[in-house]
């Protein structure tokens, strides 16, 4: 699905002071299908990654192919077909969410870009999509003419979903879905993520510090630091038998319960 | 048996002009150097008892009730004989540390202004005394980090350095507001450890607010489960993970315990155990109305620890448990409900 080789990405000119390396050569191959994870603290690059697979961002050096096309350093314009298949869920569903618009509007928002409207995977009948997408995050149809205000943490993660959804997209990226939301509902989301990553058979590409939520929802891991892959494999091998000292690091930093 | 440092009875918090009550008669009390963990969702009214211990609630809130601190009682004092018992006898550290810290004047003053609020130092013994707070708290570099502006200091430097101002004047009671959430794993780990070490040295009680029960377990021996501004349970950490008497404390139980479930299996959540008899606004809807039968309190039971529910709704019967008689009408778990 995905083929990064060699990706870099470096803000500000190189040599100058506020000059950072987000990404430092990082290649990664993504199959179809698969769940993976990108563990790492913060500025770890791993959003900047997730940004640049998305295309919201160019890599300075080094290619992203997806489904065999080559999608870095191409103009927006030819970039419909990423833009149909590649939806993305950030963090804060209080800040990713238009607040002047109504949820039924947001969900479809997606249906209605001019790169998306047109072609002939993106559902074209709005208002039945707009159903089908809410029955599957579990939100009243009725709902739809409400204000994103009007709903709780939870239920807001869920429309941010039900419109990543909209348009029938076959890869999923997740931005730290879960950390803003409370315990309490923070199961919910999980389950219902992968209940929707199994129904539509969707490759789903997760970003989160929380080591536990990975190994939960993820077949592979990716571990990252200063920019770079320190180590990378299915979630097991790597929980069960980590190579690099810094998973080693992570993963004894969980808290667990103890009493 | 000990004199209590702090007893909280029938405290009581409204907001506004209409008196909106968000904690309806909370008591509670913890003996000198106990460390008390407070859990709940975002709502339960957790950061506004902490808030209402210190008197740092805003202006519209009316309190009522009893706060007494050695005995001697809080509410109603005025603020400036609360601000001599601020960061002297209690203090407080809240989640961000980037907005706990005054981005206009360097770290060490803001420690020393604690210090000479409180005690009449001169100003190079201050000096002298926050460098030493500095190191204590794990700063490797005191002089320069005293000497920098918080923007300069990454995420766990910064809540390292409220901490020391949480801790300079030795006070008897420390109030943490989700300290470790705006932070790292690796370097929560590191401010856990080092909390646990400070709180014991300065001999001071605290009051651990988390939504994470991984860390209340670790820190705490007490735990308080706060839901809709009650303490509906009130234990040691051992019961409320191992025999946990209310259905919410059951369903957060189960619902953290990620480690506990086979990868990519349904996770436990909370309304599998425990039904909110009215959907009062916002609520999240699960599908399916469930129909729980309405009782007031806990089922004693199996479904208890980690256990996924089974499918059968056999979990707990009615009984008169644990449960304060909350106003409304309270219900045992549902049978799960199947999402999408």
């Amino acid at each position: 699905m995905y083929e990064i080789s060699h990706v870099t990405r470096r803000y500000g000119r190189e040599g100058t002071s506020g000059s950072v390396l987000a990404v430092d050569d990082v290649s990664l191959l993504v199959t179809a299908g698969q769940r993976v994870g990108i563990v790492g603290e913060s500025g770890s690059g791993k959003s900047t990654l997730i940004r640049m697979m998305a295309a919201l961002d160019q890599p300075t050096a080094g290619e992203i192919w997806f489904k065999g096309e080559l999608v870095s350093g191409r103009p927006e314009r030819q970039l419909g077909g990423l833009r149909a298949a590649v939806q993305l869920v950030f963090q804060d569903p209080r800040s990713s969410l238009n607040p002047r618009m109504k949820v039924g509007d947001i969900i479809t928002e997606p249906l209605r870009s001019s790169l998306l409207k047109n072609r002939p995977e993106v559902p074209s009948d709005h208002r039945a999509r707009l159903q089908e997408v809410m029955a599957a995050v579990d939100l009243p149809y009725a709902m739809a003419s409400r204000y994103p205000h009007e709903f709780s943490g939870g239920q807001r993660q869920r429309i941010a979903i039900a419109r990543a959804l909209a348009p029938q997209p076959q890869v999923l990226i997740a931005d730290e879905p879960v950390s803003a939301l409370d315990v309490s509902v923070r199961a919910q989301v999980l389950n219902l993520l992968n209940d929707l990553v199994a129904a539509y058979g969707l490759t789903l590409v997760m970003v989160s510090h929380d080591l536990q939520v990975i190994r939960h929802v993820c077949d592979h891991v990716v571990v990252m630091r200063r920019g770079r892959i320190e180590e990378a494999g299915p979630t097991e091998q790597v929980y069960g038998d980590p190579q690099a000292a810094y998973t080693k690091e992570l993963l004894a930093a969980v808290p667990t319960i103890r009493f | 048996m000990t004199e209590p440092l702090l007893v909280v009875e029938g405290l009581r918090v409204a907001f506004g002009r209409s008196r909106t009550e968000v904690l309806h008669g909370i008591s509670f009390s913890m003996g000198p150097r106990e460390r008390v963990g407070v859990i709940g969702e975002s709502g339960s009214g957790k950061s506004v008892t902490a808030l209402a211990i210190m008197g740092l609630l805003a202006e519209n809130a009316t309190v009522s009730g009893s706060v007494r601190l050695h005995g001697r009682e809080l509410v109603g004092l005025r603020d400036r004989e609360l601000a001599a018992l601020r960061g002297d006898q209690m203090s407080m550290v809240f989640q961000e540390p980037m907005t706990a810290l005054d981005p206009t004047m360097t770290v060490g003053r803001q420690v020393a202004e604690v210090l000479l609020l409180h005690q009449d130092l001169p100003r190079a013994a201050a000096r002298q005394r926050v460098l030493e707070m500095l190191g204590e708290v794990g700063l490797a570099d005191p002089v320069r980090v005293a000497d920098s502006y918080p923007h300069a200091l990454s995420g766990g430097q910064r809540q390292r350095c409220v901490l020391a101002m949480a801790l300079i004047n030795r006070p008897d009671l420390v109030i943490c507001d989700e300290p470790t959430t705006a932070l790292d794993v690796t370097v929560q780990a590191r401010v856990l450890t080092l909390l646990d070490r400070e709180l014991d040295a300065a001999e001071a009680a605290c009051l651990f607010i988390s939504h994470d029960l991984a860390i209340v377990s670790q820190v705490c021996s007490r735990v308080l489960v706060m839901l809709d501004g009650e303490i509906v349970e009130d234990g040691s950490v051992a019961d409320i993970f191992n025999a946990p008497q209310h259905a919410y404390t059951r369903g957060l139980v189960a619902t953290a315990r990620l480690d506990q479930v086979e990868p990519g299996q349904r996770l436990p959540t909370v309304e599998d155990f425990y039904d909110r008899g009215s959907p009062s606004t916002g609520s999240p809807s699960t599908g399916s109305s469930s129909t729980g039968s309405p009782s007031t309190g806990s089922g004693t039971g199996a479904g208890g620890l980690g256990g996924r529910p089974t499918g059968s709704s056999s979990r707990g019967s009615p009984s008169t448990g644990a449960g304060t008689g909350s106003g409304t009408g309270t219900g045992l778990g549902s049978g799960p409900t199947v999402v999408s």
